[in-house]
C-alpha cells in the first residue's frame, strides 16, 4: 500500500476488540498514526484532546453511539475537520441520508467490509491547509461512498 | 316366443286385433249376404256399426290410459313421490320409462328444495335479530357517514372504540371528533374528494393505553343520488406490535451475525497480503478466523433453538431422570472454566434426589449456561455457589456468584434476546446474548421459572425452579 507522505492521525472507535486490532494494524501499515477507543465516550474524550485527521467509528457502541459521537466531534472538538467514516453492523435501520447531510460523512461501511476500501477512503484525508489527496479504490465491494 | 310376445304386446297387438275383428265381421256379413240371409244395406250398416264399436272401444282404452297419466301428473304436482308412483319396469313402454326418469329427477328436485327450505329456516332462526343487532355483535367498529363526515349510523364496536356506551349518542356527530384524532388524520378521514376505497391508519393514545387503528372506507350508493361512506375500523395494535418485535429481532440477529463476519472478512483479507505480515501474525489471524467461525456457528445454533422453542416447534423430551447425575455432569462441564480463573466453586446438594421427569439435555444446557455466566462474570479468585433445594413439588437450582453484578436499569433486560450489558468489564467477554433467554425458555417449557437478584459490584444469584411433575 502507498504511504501518505504526511503522517495522518486516525482514531478508531470500535467495541469489538478483534476488529479494532485489525483496523489499527491495517491503518498503521498504511502510514497512519492510530489511536483506538473501545466506547463512544472514550473516543469523544480522545477527539477533544487530539486533532485527528480521520475518525473511523462503529455505530453501536457502549456509552455513546457512533451517530452521537460523530455529531459531537463535528460540533465541539478539535477534530471537527476530520474525515469521518462510519462502520456499522446495522443496515437498513440507519438513516444514512440524514447522517451524510448533517455530519458530512465521507463513507458508511456496512459490516463485513473490505479493509483496503477503508484505507482507500481514509487516505482522502488531508492535513489542514493541504490540498486534497484523492486515491482510487483498489477493489470493488459493498462499500457505499456517500460523500 | 319371446319375440312373438314382444311383437304382440309392444308393436302390433291392437292394430292386428282390430284388423282381424273387422275382417272377421266383414267376412261373416259378406258370407251371410252371399247366401241371401241378410239385406245388402244392412250389411253396410253392420260394418259401420262394428267399426264404430271398435273405435269406441279403442277410445275407451285411450281414455283409461290418459286417466292414469293424469293421476300420475297430479301426484307429481302434489309431490307425492313415493315408490308407488314408479311404473313397474316389467310392463314399461318407452313412455313409462321416460315417466320413471322424470319421477326420479323430480324426487331429486324435491330433496334439494327441502334442503333449501330447511337451510333458510335455520338461517332465519339464527339471524332472528335485526341488522343493527348483528352489526353490534361485530368486534370491528362500523360507522356510516355522509359526505361532510357526519355520522349517520354507528355500531356498538365503534362506540366502544370512542369510549362511548351507546352508539345512538354518536349520530349527527363528526366521525373525526368522535375518534379524537389529530388534525392531519381528520383531514384524511374527511377527505370526500375521491369516492374510491380509502385506507387510513393512525395511532390513538390515552392516559392508560396506546392503540393503532386501521379504517377502511367504502362508498355506498343510497339511491337518492348522494354518496355515503361506510367505515370499518379495526384495532391492529397487536398485529403492529408483533411486526415491530419481529423487525427488532431481525435487526438484532443481523447485527450479531455481521460482527463475527466482519472479523472473518477483515482477517482473511489481511492473510491474503501474506508478504506484509510475519508467520506469528498470520497464525494469530488464523486463530481469530477460527474463533469467529465458532462464534458464528454457536450463534446460529442458539438462535435456531430459541426460535423453535418460542414458536412451539421444539417439544421437550421428557424422561425419568436422575437429577443427582444431571447436576454432577453439569458441574463437571464447568469445572475447567472455574479452575482457569481460580474460582472457588462450591456445590451444595440435598441428601437425596427424587426422580424427576424432565428433558435431561435441555435442563443440563440451562444449568451449564447459568454456571458458565457465573464463571465468566466473576473476577479471578471469586466464588461461585451452586445450590440445589428439593421441595415436595419442585426443585430449585440457585447459582450465586461474587461477580461484577448487574446494574439495576439492566436487570429487567437480562433475559431479552441479544441483550449485552454496557458494562465496560463485559466487553471483552464473548457471548451471543442468547444464553439467558434460552435458559428462561427451557424453564418455561418445563412449567417452571427463572429469576435473578443482583447487586452491582457485589454479585448475582440466578434461581431456576422446575416442577417435579412437569411432564405429567
Amino acid at each position: 500500500m502507498d504511504t501518505p507522505q504526511v503522517k495522518l492521525r486516525a482514531l478508531v472507535a470500535e467495541d469489538d476488540r478483534a476488529l479494532t486490532d485489525i483496523i489499527r494494524l491495517t491503518l498503521s501499515r498504511a502510514g497512519f498514526e492510530v489511536s483506538v477507543a473501545f466506547d463512544g465516550q472514550m473516543a469523544l474524550q480522545m477527539a477533544q484532546s487530539i486533532a485527528f485527521d480521520v475518525v473511523v467509528s462503529d455505530y453501536q457502541m457502549p456509552l455513546l453511539n457512533g451517530d452521537k459521537l460523530l455529531e459531537s466531534i463535528r460540533a465541539e472538538s478539535i477534530s471537527r475537520e476530520a474525515l469521518l467514516i462510519l462502520c456499522s453492523a446495522k443496515s437498513y435501520e440507519l438513516d444514512s441520508e440524514r447522517m451524510r447531510e448533517e455530519l458530512g460523512l465521507s463513507a458508511i461501511f456496512y459490516k463485513p467490509f473490505s479493509l483496503s476500501e477503508l484505507v482507500s477512503i481514509a487516505r482522502q484525508a488531508t492535513k489542514p491547509g493541504e490540498p486534497s489527496k484523492l486515491y482510487e479504490q483498489t477493489s470493488a465491494g459493498p462499500c457505499k461512498i456517500v460523500g | 316366443m319371446k319375440l312373438l310376445s314382444a311383437f304382440t304386446t309392444r308393436v302390433a297387438f291392437w292394430p292386428l286385433l282390430i284388423q282381424f275383428g273387422t275382417l272377421l265381421a266383414t267376412g261373416s256379413l259378406a258370407f251371410s249376404a252371399g247366401r241371401g240371409y241378410i239385406d245388402s244395406n244392412f250389411i253396410v250398416l253392420g260394418v259401420v256399426a262394428i267399426v264404430g264399436l271398435i273405435g269406441l272401444l279403442l277410445l275407451n282404452v285411450q281414455i283409461v290410459k290418459l286417466s292414469a297419466w293424469e293421476r300420475r301428473i297430479a301426484a307429481l304436482a302434489d309431490v307425492a313421490m313415493d315408490e308407488d308412483s314408479l311404473i313397474a319396469s316389467s310392463g314399461s313402454t318407452p313412455a313409462d320409462f321416460g315417466w320413471n326418469r322424470l319421477l326420479e329427477q323430480g324426487k331429486r328436485w324435491c330433496a334439494v328444495a327441502e334442503l333449501e327450505h330447511s337451510l333458510a329456516a335455520t338461517l332465519s332462526q339464527a339471524c332472528s335479530g335485526s341488522t343493527s343487532q348483528l352489526l353490534d355483535a361485530l368486534p370491528e367498529g362500523v360507522a356510516a357517514v355522509d359526505q361532510a363526515g357526519t355520522i349517520t349510523y354507528a355500531n356498538g364496536g365503534f362506540a366502544a372504540m370512542c369510549g362511548r356506551t351507546n352508539p345512538a349518542d354518536q349520530l349527527s356527530q363528526s366521525l373525526a371528533n368522535e375518534l379524537g384524532v389529530e388534525d392531519t388524520v381528520a383531514q384524511l378521514l374527511n377527505d370526500a374528494t375521491g369516492i374510491q376505497q380509502t385506507v387510513v391508519e393512525w395511532g390513538m393514545k390515552t392516559a392508560t393505553s396506546s392503540r393503532t387503528l386501521r379504517g377502511e372506507r367504502r362508498p355506498v350508493d343510497t339511491g337518492d343520488g348522494r354518496t355515503r361512506f361506510v367505515w370499518a375500523i379495526r384495532d391492529v395494535s397487536q398485529q403492529r406490535l408483533a411486526e415491530s418485535m419481529r423487525e427488532k429481532f431481525l435487526a438484532a440477529a443481523t447485527h450479531e451475525f455481521r460482527t463475527p463476519l466482519a472479523n472473518i472478512r477483515a482477517y482473511s483479507e489481511s492473510l491474503d497480503m501474506s508478504d506484509e505480515y510475519d508467520a506469528e501474525s498470520r497464525k494469530r489471524f488464523y486463530n481469530v478466523i477460527q474463533s469467529e467461525s465458532v462464534r458464528l456457528s454457536q450463534l446460529v445454533d442458539d438462535l435456531l433453538d430459541i426460535t423453535r422453542m418460542q414458536a412451539g416447534g421444539l417439544a421437550l423430551d421428557y424422561r425419568e431422570t436422575d437429577l443427582g447425575r444431571l447436576i454432577e455432569d453439569a458441574s463437571a462441564k464447568i469445572q475447567g472454566q472455574m479452575k482457569e480463573k481460580n474460582l472457588q466453586f462450591r456445590v451444595e446438594l440435598p441428601p437425596k434426589f427424587p426422580k424427576a421427569s424432565v428433558d435431561k439435555g435441555k435442563l443440563a444446557a440451562a444449568l451449564v449456561n447459568l454456571l458458565g455466566n457465573a464463571a465468566k462474570y466473576t473476577p479471578e479468585g471469586g466464588r461461585v455457589t451452586f445450590r440445589v433445594d428439593v421441595a415436595s413439588e419442585n426443585v430449585q437450582f440457585s447459582v450465586t456468584d461474587t461477580g461484577i453484578g448487574i446494574a439495576p436499569d439492566e436487570l429487567p433486560k437480562v433475559f431479552d434476546r441479544f441483550f449485552r450489558s454496557n458494562d465496560d468489564r463485559v466487553r471483552d467477554i464473548s457471548g451471543s446474548g442468547l444464553g439467558l433467554a434460552l435458559a428462561q425458555e427451557i424453564a418455561r417449557l418445563h412449567g417452571g421459572e427463572i429469576a435473578v437478584e443482583s447487586t452491582l459490584n457485589v454479585g448475582s444469584t440466578f434461581r431456576m425452579s422446575i416442577p417435579l411433575t412437569s411432564a405429567a
